[in-house]
């Protein structure tokens, strides 16, 4: 590692460097951990591959100082990386609708299959088995492994291994799915010059026929635990469609008793939950579902405890005798700016309070007043700095990597400053300066992606054009809101007393979508149910100059007038500002955004 | 019928001609004819096009993107007229390749039944895909008696509005895929080695490293000085940028500008990670994409992806320099 915060790919981490680094704690790990079909689902970065890492044997075996035979599961881990499977010539099979289910099945078992053996080849330490272990693999090669190759159309013989230990063993059954898969990998070839349909003749596998058998067989090994397998798919949204519908197919089947399938990928990415046989799969009927991230949204101060925690361990890990506040320190003089306005809000409470105690109005106030003097003639509300690890880790807005990102790009920024010499803390002026820059990406150049996946050409104001407008229209006014007289200025967040409507939503999710909104919901007004809530992500903080660290604030909105931002942004944010928000109004037709507190 | 062939080894083979237009057009007057191009948001598509004796071709297929951005719909305007009734407009699709593979062989099938059929194709304004498929039907395709000559037109200047870093030329990254024609063996229990031959687009080579999250990475920066110096040192500043995300990477160099030295540096690269499933991403010069279209059909286990943009820099990309190179299929071949 060149940096504390180096974003590691799980798939390379050590299991005594897994322990070290990942915290189960806070997050839905023990949850995703229980037996039973999961979907794992979270932007790229919040940790969906770190919890599959921390479950795979060698990790379990050194958390839980067990043997292999007594974990409670064997987890496999299956990753789909970008072009491995989704290869472009299996689009011909579609167009000539030729086995495209069987062929693309026969892609995903064999896949599946090679992985299983290469967890026993990575994960499992035979050496501390007992000896009858390589016999049992051996056994299980010549006889189980053996027969269901031959039952698919396997023509050739199994390889006498070099020497008589498992390593040799496992080797030779891993060639065997290679070269199953070069001989299909030869006939997809030909796929790209195809016109007419060319008849498969080698061996082909399938979930029932092969992949169940195969998994019992080694289930039933005295070295194995006496439990389910797990199989961690991991970036199931590289898969093509058929791949997709096929997985749903295997979840739609009850082998929990044997066999959970634990899939990962990022939201609205994974591309159907339609089965092959044309079903759709439900939750929490056929699989229990988990958003990474959604933890945040509800649960902040268990992000900031479970990032704290993985700071500690990272800066420990790289030798830096530093807590995550010492290393990421705040600009001491805003903070003590800030603090003397705390002190003047609790000087003047018995007069002019509104909350409780003074302790409460400081803390809701004194950071927005900070900001709103930094308004005034001069307009520099952008001075306003967000170093600080507290700070930080709200502007990570829930996803760890995006706070290892920034945190890594700091770093690197430290140490070119620092004549490549030892760095022990980030100076605030560059946590600031790395924040803002990140943010600004954000809502401009990683916007183009966006743009590009989902514009609509010939239409002036497509979808990406009315989020954008709905970003900077809602950014806008609750910057406006910060700097007010409002008793609740820290607002970060919309729910609606009417709607949203489809169109509305339509953009809305479309947000949620590429993560410049999280989504969670509300108590209505009435009392009588939840409505969605709408969360700006706090990775925009700085962009629109917003307090990061409030949490709670909210505004119920009327559907009219959010619909009026996807148009108008700019007419949204001088309403707001000119009519006050004490004075807001709730009537639809004159267009104000926000209802009475 | 697919010939078997043998490459040139490194020791034999050519450098492509480096010509003015002039001279350009002396060499190729007279000699082909079918005339293969794009039509392009960027000017150089009709540096070279608009410049033949429409008279000497009997046949000028125009390939053009369905959803071409700026003057692209201008440019094979302006293509098609200057080829009068030979001009063939041939839509190839970005989102399905299989379209492209189909309607270029369908649109050049006649060519290859005929003998000795002579083709100048110009390369400098395709997508680095349907280069690498064009690159493969007529590899596939063609017989001892056809002719195929390639020839590129240089860019005097990459976004020339902007300067220094400031430069762009795409952004983002839509959708990632394996060419068609080029799907590698990926063996399921091999890690893998994604190869990056990086240019002017590394917020796209930093997305491609982060979405295929390679065991070993090799990132190659073109060595050769390109017709405005001033590039160099952009050019450099990019893969010094990607190279500081990338610590652990292997760095290499390599020409733009010759094909089979692009492919037997990578070749050699393939060789020492053997262990690994081996993937290339070309971002830089169409002619070193060739070199790895050579690579890719030289050793079959390379898999070659595409990494789609989501934006161009469509109305500011480049403008052309008056310098071309051309090469020939046999100078790649014995």
């Amino acid at each position: 590692m060149r940096s504390p915060f180096d974003v590691q790919t799980p798939e390379n981490l050590t299991a005594s460097k897994m322990l070290k680094l990942f915290v189960p704690e806070n997050s839905d790990y023990y949850q995703v951990e229980k037996a039973g079909h999961t979907f794992l689902t979270g932007p790229r970065g919040a940790g969906k591959s770190m919890f599959f890492r921390y479950m795979e044997p060698d990790v379990q075996c050194s958390n839980k100082e067990r043997a292999l035979y007594q974990l409670d599961y064997y987890a496999v881990y299956v990753p789909v990386k970008e072009t491995e499977l989704n290869i472009t010539e299996l689009i011909r099979l579609q167009k000539m609708r030729h086995a495209t289910i069987v062929l693309n099945e026969h892609l995903l078992v064999t896949h599946i299959a090679s992985k299983i053996f290469n967890s026993l080849a990575e994960r499992v330490n035979f050496r501390k088995l007992p000896e009858t272990a390589t016999l049992e693999l051996n056994r299980y090669t010549t006889d189980c492994l053996q027969t269901l190759l031959k039952r698919s159309g396997w023509t050739d013989t199994i390889d006498e291994p070099n020497d008589g230990t498992s390593e040799a063993q496992l080797k030779v059954i891993i060639d065997i799915f290679d070269n199953v898969f070069a001989q299909l990998n030869s006939y997809i070839k030909r796929l790209a010059f195809m016109h007419e349909i060319q008849p498969y003749d080698g061996a082909l596998f399938g979930y029932a026929d092969f992949l169940v058998p195969l998994i019992k067989g080694l289930q039933a090994l005295d070295f194995m635990p006496n439990a389910p397998i797990f199989l961690l798919v991991d970036d199931a949204d590289n898969l093509n469609e058929a791949q997709a519908s096929i997985l749903n197919s295997w979840v739609a089947r009850r082998s929990t008793g044997f066999l959970s399938l634990k899939i990962a990928a990022q939201e609205g990415e994974y591309k159907t939950y339609i089965s092959a046989s044309g079903q759709r799969i439900e939750a929490p009927h056929d699989y229990s579902e988990f958003n990474i991230s959604d933890k945040y949204t509800s649960k902040a101060d268990k992000f900031k405890d479970r990032l704290q925690t993985i700071v500690e361990r990272r800066l420990e890990a790289f030798g830096i005798d530093s807590t995550p506040e010492t290393f990421f320190p705040e600009n001491k003089q805003q903070e003590d700016a800030i603090t003397s306005i705390a002190n003047e809000i609790k000087k003047n409470w018995p007069e002019q309070g509104r909350g409780y105690r003074p302790g409460d109005d400081a803390l809701r106030y004194a950071r927005p007043e900070y900001i709103r003097r930094l308004g005034g003639s001069s307009k520099n509300t952008s001075t306003y700095s967000y170093a600080g690890f507290t700070q930080l880790v709200h502007l990570s807005s829930g996803i760890i990597r995006h706070f290892l990102e920034s945190a890594s790009l700091m770093y690197a920024e430290a140490l070119s400053r620092n004549d490549k010499r030892a760095v022990n803390s980030i100076p605030h002026s560059i946590q600031n300066q790395i924040a803002k820059e990140y943010s600004d990406n954000f809502l401009f150049s990683e916007f183009d992606k966006v743009e590009q996946e989902e514009g609509e050409v010939g239409v002036q104001l497509d979808k990406p054009a009315k989020l954008k407008n709905l970003i900077n229209a809602l950014g806008g006014m609750f910057s406006e809101i910060l700097v007010s007289e409002r008793s609740e200025r820290r607002v970060f967040s919309i729910a609606f007393s009417n709607g949203p409507d489809a169109e509305v939503k339509e953009i809305l999710n479309l947000g949620v979508k590429y993560g410049y909104f999280h989504r969670s919901t509300i108590g209505n007004k009435e009392g009588t149910g939840r409505v969605p809530l709408y969360i700006l992500t706090r990775r925009l903080a700085p962009t629109f100059s917003l307090d990061p660290t409030g949490f709670a604030g909210y505004k119920f909105v009327v559907n009219n007038a959010v619909r009026e931002a996807l148009y108008n942004p700019k007419r949204m944010v001088a309403l707001v500002k000119s009519n006050g928000f004490e004075k807001a109004m709730t009537d639809d037709s004159q267009k104000d955004l926000f209802e009475d507190e | 019928m697919i010939v078997k062939r043998t490459f040139l080894k490194m020791s034999e083979y050519k450098d492509p001609k480096h010509l003015t237009t002039d001279q350009l057009l002396v060499e190729i007057s007279g000699h082909f004819d079918v005339f293969v191009g794009s039509a392009s948001f960027e000017e150089r598509c009709l540096s070279i096009a608009t410049k033949l004796d429409s008279n000497e071709f009997s046949k000028a297929i125009i390939l053009q993107n369905d959803d071409v951005q700026g003057k692209g719909n201008e440019h094979s305007s302006t293509l098609l007229k200057h080829f009068e009734d030979k001009g063939e407009k041939v839509v190839v699709s970005k989102s399905n390749p299989v379209t492209t593979i189909d309607k270029i062989m369908e649109s050049l099938k006649g060519d290859f039944e005929q003998k000795g059929t002579r083709f100048l194709v110009d390369i400098s304004t395709m997508t680095h895909e349907t280069l690498l498929i064009l690159f493969k039907v007529l590899y596939v395709c063609k017989d001892r008696s056809t002719k195929v000559t390639f020839v590129y037109t240089d860019a005097k200047d990459y976004d020339p509005k902007s300067e220094g870093e400031d430069k762009w030329l795409s952004r983002g990254i839509s959708d990632i895929r394996s060419v068609l024609g080029y799907p590698g063996e990926m063996k399921p229990s091999k890690k893998s080695h994604l190869i990056i031959l990086s240019g002017f687009e590394d917020e796209r080579a930093a997305k491609l490293i982060e979405m295929y999250e390679p065991a070993y990475l090799s990132i190659g920066v073109g060595d050769v000085l390109p017709v405005s110096e001033h590039l160099v040192q952009v050019h450099q500043t990019y893969f010094n940028r990607l190279i500081a995300l990338q610590p652990e990477a292997h760095h290499f160099s390599f020409s733009p500008t010759k094909a089979l030295s692009v492919r037997d540096k990578i070749l050699d690269l393939a060789k020492k990670h053997s262990d690994n499933n081996v993937i290339i991403a070309p971002l830089n010069s169409k002619i070193s994409t060739i070199g790895v279209a050579l690579a890719a059909i030289t050793n079959p286990q390379i898999q070659i992806c595409y990494s789609k943009a989501t934006t161009y820099n469509f109305e500011n990309y480049s403008t052309p320099a008056g310098e071309h190179r051309l090469f020939t299929m046999n100078e790649l071949f014995e």
